[in-house]
């Protein structure tokens, strides 16, 4: 167990890094405040008997049943893919890992259609059956039920399950699972006694954010809800949009975050008894060992990577296969071609832009996703050092804004800033990666042994360079932690909708724009742009090296 | 204290340069000082909406630079109006449509203006009276239907719910979306009191409720549905792009709801002067021209061109419209019977 | 020189309290159980924890509050703590470099210590890569490099194994003696202490109990603990105690002895006397300083043979408190005494032993 860390200089760093903290929590949270002002200032409508009628109560209800059950399902496929990516080495396995960008980087709009496309009644996965089987109704007709929401959830998010668990896993020291072996102990329970305990935690962690994840989710809900989907956002719309009501608004966005952060106080609760309850904690400097696959391993793995290749990559291609296919030309479905490309990059007939639209949004997602993500490490890192020592408390604190949605956050920046501010976009999206940075440096933190940074100060290094060491040895985290910050302010559109004007759009915007305007094979291009944008920083990440 | 490690300085350089860029993202946004600030809605302001053909055209015209300031859809710019009131910065108020503009008069936020050009729009166009607000360009809610999947389409609202066009049909949202609101204006405009009993019929054959026009329209155009709730111009956008009269609006008998869109210059602005010369623009023959293929709406002046791929928009016979006292509320109801348990 | 006084933190479990001094170039050897606060009073002196008060004098110049990176004193880990990513020469050249020292010169401290600790080789060499003996000199060899002007050691030795560390034990005092540093090496291995130390702090619930040169300690300890501690042989609290002329007599629950004491407070004290001290007599041998014990057990050591017995009640009854550390059943006393080599009793045989006075002493027990 890592010994005590060194004692704090009392006054100076603890107010330091309470300042950091504050100040991190405050700038997070200050849309909230601007929602609270705005629902608690005169004129209300007397929202609150409103809000408790059943109603309102029913999509509570129906949110959270839809989380836990699509938590469950990401869990499902998630823990046996990470067992394997913790064990075995095998190609793809890199690929596998950095598919956990995807929730956060592909916008939802794109994220339906490709699963429509593939599980649709008019779905290619639906013809093929038809086909094959000579039928004349198409089979799987689930997917616009709460069973679609279930299957579509979790095959979005399990690689945030897979990428958490497996990363905990694969450091995890093996002897507790060969001690228990030697005592005869099946491998399967042996697993159970020797690591389960050690993965408790980051299971937990990472059932909490796709919980989360699935809370937030809209359109997805929405769609294959099976007209009974109805989540919190859709009062949140109603009332600003149809309605015109910004107060009303702003008290559902508020009742919503509430019970996010109730989400996330438990996130925090679990965490906490898990932890203490654990064996020892898998350490930063174990070696990965991973071993090829053999025998009834390689079984497993081959009919994982065929149930993955079919039921995962299946939307992701068809989406892929949209964005190759030009339509034109009367009722035929379209050739493969790459003319939407060229249409996205070379912009508008006629157009006197030098360089195209969708140039320029690339250029504005790399000027707003690299700052974000630089200070999004950044402040991160600052935070995970500050809140080594701090009570639970304050380690809830910085997970707050967790439970704060795009939606409601890009709500509460257009009220404090109502004209927008392209320039503050990077801060508004380091501030929503913040959270994510912060958790997985701390607890990469938590595994180092405090005795190398102890040495380095007694050989004469000051508080920062000590530091500076431990970043060194959790380098492959914060590298990690990077590459994640770029991919999610990358694909971020809230923010950058409601602070961007001026003609300043990145590429989620502009991937919007392109939705609203008839433009959708064009827009599965510039989303295929996208996830290749991040999907290539993470693996550029993981190809750096994973080990300590 | 020195830092001997190249990583601190190497982070160090990063966040310089990063701050260099965030400063620079300011460079990139237009930043002259406007002489007239047009709030309006996300499409209007986008690549393919109308803003960007205007904006040049009317500083051609008048000199004046333009700024227009998108605050979301059509609900959220009157939501934001309303929160602002007095202390905005807008001259002008572009996209309150007919289900909004109620609201909008009530609020006595705008002036009465009647534009050069005025009195050769319609008389069943203008909505107020006054010329608080002034229409600039209009619409039909329809089905839209994919001729390549579906042999035999509807001809009325009733054809909709029969049951070989069970889960053919993709509906938006009434309680997120402006055309789902349209379409149980439709409803109410040709079932009055029955539309409740009309939407429980209606269930077997929706598909989904999308929560907007781009999400269902996407659906619509994938292939998982071969009806889809939306405007009927559309096909006049698929003639004019991808050269294909595959999909068409349709004729119902019961006749199509319109939707007309508004302008209106605001009490309170700042360039008062320019804000009429802008009304005079939008309702001129240089404006309504650009509308027709940004919009894909009808210019309201009946001599604008229209232009070749219109002849497959659909202009119906029956026009329906419904005053949008209420709906917002039935809009919940609406929701619930579609999703009530089977 | 190192003058340490009145240092002290409260923990929770108890309490730390130590002053004491360390001349020029000497090396003490701090010894005590685990728990006694060994490590965190080299923590306190390295500047990781915080004292609650004292003073920490190196040189004349005051210690508390400077941080660690100011006070110029090294420790060396107990788990050698070497920089993962780093290869042995870095590590090394660690502390020089912080200090600023020019490229050339560090290469050629690293190359002089390296030779001296006998790992020129490894100095390209990944730590992870290393054993355990190589490790320890790595380390050993970055404190030094840093010249500072105090070593502290933290159990250095104790994640190696018994014969690596009787073979390195030597090494570290030469090297640190070669280096003339002042040196505090915390241990629990008493032969450890006794090899390597100029004097020996011995520790005990966070106080320094005894302070010695390794001889002194070892053939006279001054405290029931320290005879306890040091393993020197039985320690035994009597019944009772009565003053006889200059000397004592210690009733215990096996037999009556004549042994010498301290001027006051005889009566809070235990009875020691070293193990090798009690000669085998007759069974019918009577008078003072005489027990009869029965054979429980009978280990060769080496030079001599380690003899447990358990001995038989005597004169006087035993204490309460006596009979329940004895192990096993009620009023029975076992010690272990150490016998010649050509002594071979059998399990089980009844002998009898007897102590010179002159061995035996009353030793007060510490708090």
């Amino acid at each position: 167990m890592p010994m005590a860390a060194i004692a704090p200089r009392p006054g100076r760093a603890r107010i330091v890094s309470g300042l950091v903290l504050l100040a991190y929590s405050g700038a997070a949270l200050a849309p909230l405040a601007a929602i609270y002002l705005l629902s608690s200032a005169e004129g209300g409508s007397g929202l609150g008997p409103a809000l408790l009628e059943p109603r309102m109560l029913r999509s509570i209800a129906f949110t959270l049943k839809q989380s836990a059950a699509s938590t469950l399902a990401a869990l499902a496929i998630g823990i046996p893919g990470a067992a394997l990516v913790a064990r075995y080495r095998f190609p793809g396995r890199r690929a596998l890992k950095a598919l956990s960008v995807l929730p956060f980087s592909v916008p939802s709009v794109l994220v339906v259609l490709a699963f429509a496309l593939f599980y649709g009644r008019a779905g290619h996965l639906n013809r093929f059956l038809m086909a094959i089987f000579g039928l004349s109704e198409p089979p799987i007709d689930f997917l616009y039920g709460f069973w679609g929401i279930v299957l579509v959830h979790g095959f979005y998010e399990f690689p945030v399950v897979l990428q958490t668990v497996g990363e905990v896993w694969e450091r995890l020291p093996r002897e507790r699972e060969q001690a228990a072996t030697l005592l005869g102990a099946r491998r399967f329970r042996a697993f159970l006694t020797g690591s389960l305990p050690s993965l408790a935690p980051s299971i937990a962690q990472a059932a909490a954010l796709c919980f989360l994840l699935c809370f937030f989710s809209f359109a997805v809900v929405m769609v294959f809800g099976g007209l009974a989907g109805t989540t919190m956002e859709v009062e949140v719309y109603r009332r600003s949009r149809i309605e015109a009501d910004a107060r009303g608004a702003a008290l559902v966005a508020l009742v919503e975050t509430a019970i996010a952060l109730g989400a996330v106080g438990l996130l925090a609760l679990c965490e906490r008894s898990a932890a203490s309850g654990s064996a020892r904690a898998p350490s930063a400097g174990n070696p990965v060992e991973l071993r090829r696959p053999r025998g009834a391993a390689l079984l497993a793995l081959l009919a994982y990577a065929l149930f993955l290749a079919v039921f995962f990559l299946g939307p992701m291609l068809s989406l892929a296969a949209q964005a190759f296919t030009v339509r034109s030309g009367p009722l035929g479905p379209g050739r493969p071609g790459l003319g939407n490309f060229a249409r996205l990059f070379s912009g508008l007939p006629g157009s006197s832009a030098a360089s195209s639209p969708f140039l320029a949004a690339l250029r504005a997602t790399a000027l707003t996703a690299i700052p974000a993500a630089l200070a999004a490490a950044f402040f991160g890192a600052a935070g995970a050092f500050a809140l080594r020592r701090a009570g639970g408390a304050a380690k809830a604190l910085a997970s707050l804004p967790l439970a704060v949605s795009g939606i409601v956050a890009s709500l509460g920046w257009s009220l404090i800033l109502p004209r927008g501010d392209s320039a503050l976009i990077p801060l508004v999206q380091a501030l929503c990666a913040m959270p994510y940075v912060l958790r997985s440096l701390a607890a990469a933190l938590s595994t180092l042994e405090a005795s190398p940074a102890e040495a380095a100060r007694t050989l004469g290094a000051g508080r920062l360079a000590a530091a500076a060491l431990e970043l060194r040895a959790i380098a492959p985290s914060l590298l990690s932690a990077l590459a994640f910050a770029f991919a999610a302010s990358a694909g971020e559109m809230n923010a950058a909708l409601a602070l961007g004007q001026g003609g300043f759009e990145t590429i989620p915007v502009y991937l919007y724009r392109l939705t609203s305007a008839h433009r959708f094979p064009e827009a599965c291009a510039a989303g295929l742009v996208l996830a290749a944008l991040t999907a290539t920083a993470f693996a550029a990440k993981e190809g750096r090296g994973s080990r300590a | 204290m020195r830092m001997s490690h190249q990583r601190p300085q190497l982070f160090f350089l990063a966040s310089l340069i990063a701050l260099a860029m965030s400063l620079s993202i300011t460079a990139c946004t237009k930043s002259e000082a406007p002489e007239l600030v047009v709030y309006t809605y996300d499409s209007f302001v986008s690549e393919w909406g109308a803003g960007p053909k205007l904006a040049p055209l009317f500083e051609a015209a008048t000199g004046i630079k333009l700024r227009f300031v998108s605050k979301g859809d059509g609900g959220q710019l009157l939501s934001a109006l309303l929160l602002e009131k007095d202390r905005s910065e807008a001259d002008v108020v572009l996209g309150l449509d007919n289900f909004l503009a109620p609201k909008a008069l009530a609020s006595s936020l705008f002036r009465a203006y009647e534009p050069s050009g005025y009195a050769a729009i319609p008389a069943e166009l203008k909505l107020d009276a006054k010329a608080r607000l002034v229409p600039y360009d209009y619409g039909y809610f329809a089905i839209v239907w994919d001729s390549a999947k579906l042999p035999s389409p509807p001809a009325s609202l009733e054809d909709l719910t029969k049951g070989e066009y069970a889960k053919k049909l993709i509906l938006l949202d009434p309680r997120t979306s402006t055309p789902g609101l349209g379409f149980l204006a439709w409803t109410k405009a040709v079932y009055g009191a029955g539309w409740k009993d009309y939407w429980r019929r209606l269930r077997p054959s929706v598909l989904t409720l999308a929560p907007g026009w781009d999400q269902g329209y996407g659906l619509f155009t994938s292939g998982e549905a071969p009806l889809v709730l939306s405007y009927a111009a559309d096909g006049a956008y698929h003639l004019e792009y991808e050269k294909t009269e595959r999909y068409k609006a349709l004729p119902f008998s019961d006749g199509l709801l319109r939707q007309v869109e508004t302008a209106g210059i605001l009490a309170k602005a700042k360039h008062p002067g320019n804000a009429e010369k802008f009304m005079d623009f939008l309702v001129s023959e240089t404006a309504q021209r650009e509308l027709p293929l940004t919009q894909w709406m009808y210019p309201v002046l009946p001599s604008a061109s229209l232009p070749e791929s219109y002849r497959a928009a659909l202009k119906p016979d029956k026009v329906l419209e419904l005053d949008p006292e209420g709906l917002v509320e039935e809009a919940l109801e609406a929701a619930e019977l579609l999703s009530a348990a089977k | 020189m190192l003058e340490v006084e009145a240092l002290a933190k409260a923990w929770p479990d108890f309490e730390l309290e130590a002053g004491f001094r360390l001349r020029d170039g000497e090396i003490a050897a701090l010894l005590g159980p685990s728990g006694c606060g060994k490590s965190t009073l080299l923590r306190l002196l390295a500047g990781l924890e915080r004292p609650d008060r004292g003073s920490i004098r190196l040189d004349g110049r005051e210690l508390s509050g400077l941080p660690p990176e100011k006070r110029g004193v090294g420790l060396v880990f107990q788990d050698f703590a070497l920089f993962p990513g780093m290869s042995v020469a870095r590590n090394i050249e660690y502390g020089p470099r912080r200090a600023g020292l020019a490229r050339a010169d560090r290469a050629r401290l690293v190359a002089s210590l390296a030779a001296s600790m006998e790992i020129g080789g490894l100095l390209g060499r990944n730590p992870a890569s290393l054993s355990g003996g190589e490790q320890q000199r790595v380390a050993l060899a970055r404190t030094l490099a840093a010249s500072p002007r105090l070593v502290l050691l933290d159990e250095p030795l104790s994640s190696l194994d018994a014969s690596l560390r009787r073979r390195l034990r030597v090494g570290i005092a030469e090297r640190l003696r070669a280096a003339s540093v002042m040196a505090l090496h915390v241990t629990h291995d008493v032969e450890e202490a006794l090899a390597v130390a100029d004097r020996i702090f011995l520790m005990g619930r966070g106080r320094i109990v005894e302070e010695g040169s390794p001889e002194e300690l070892y053939a006279r300890p001054a405290t029931a603990y320290g005879a306890r501690f040091l393993g020197r042989g039985p320690v035994i609290r009597p019944s009772s105690v009565e003053a006889i002329g200059a000397a004592y007599k210690a009733r215990c629950g096996f037999g009556d002895f004549l042994c010498a004491g301290p001027a006051e407070g005889a009566a809070a004290c235990s009875l020691f006397f070293p193990a090798e001290a009690p000669r085998f007599v007759g069974l019918e041998t009577g008078g003072d300083n005489v027990a009869r014990a029965t054979v429980l057990g009978s280990v060769f050591g080496g030079r001599f043979r380690r003899i447990s017995l358990a001995c038989e009640p005597g004169p006087t009854p035993a204490l309460p408190a006596e009979a329940s550390r004895a192990r096993g059943g009620p009023a029975r006393l076992e010690i272990e005494l150490e016998a010649p080599v050509g002594l071979r009793p059998r399990v089980g045989e009844r002998v009898a032993f007897r102590v010179a006075p002159e061995d035996c002493i009353l030793l007060p027990e510490t708090p």
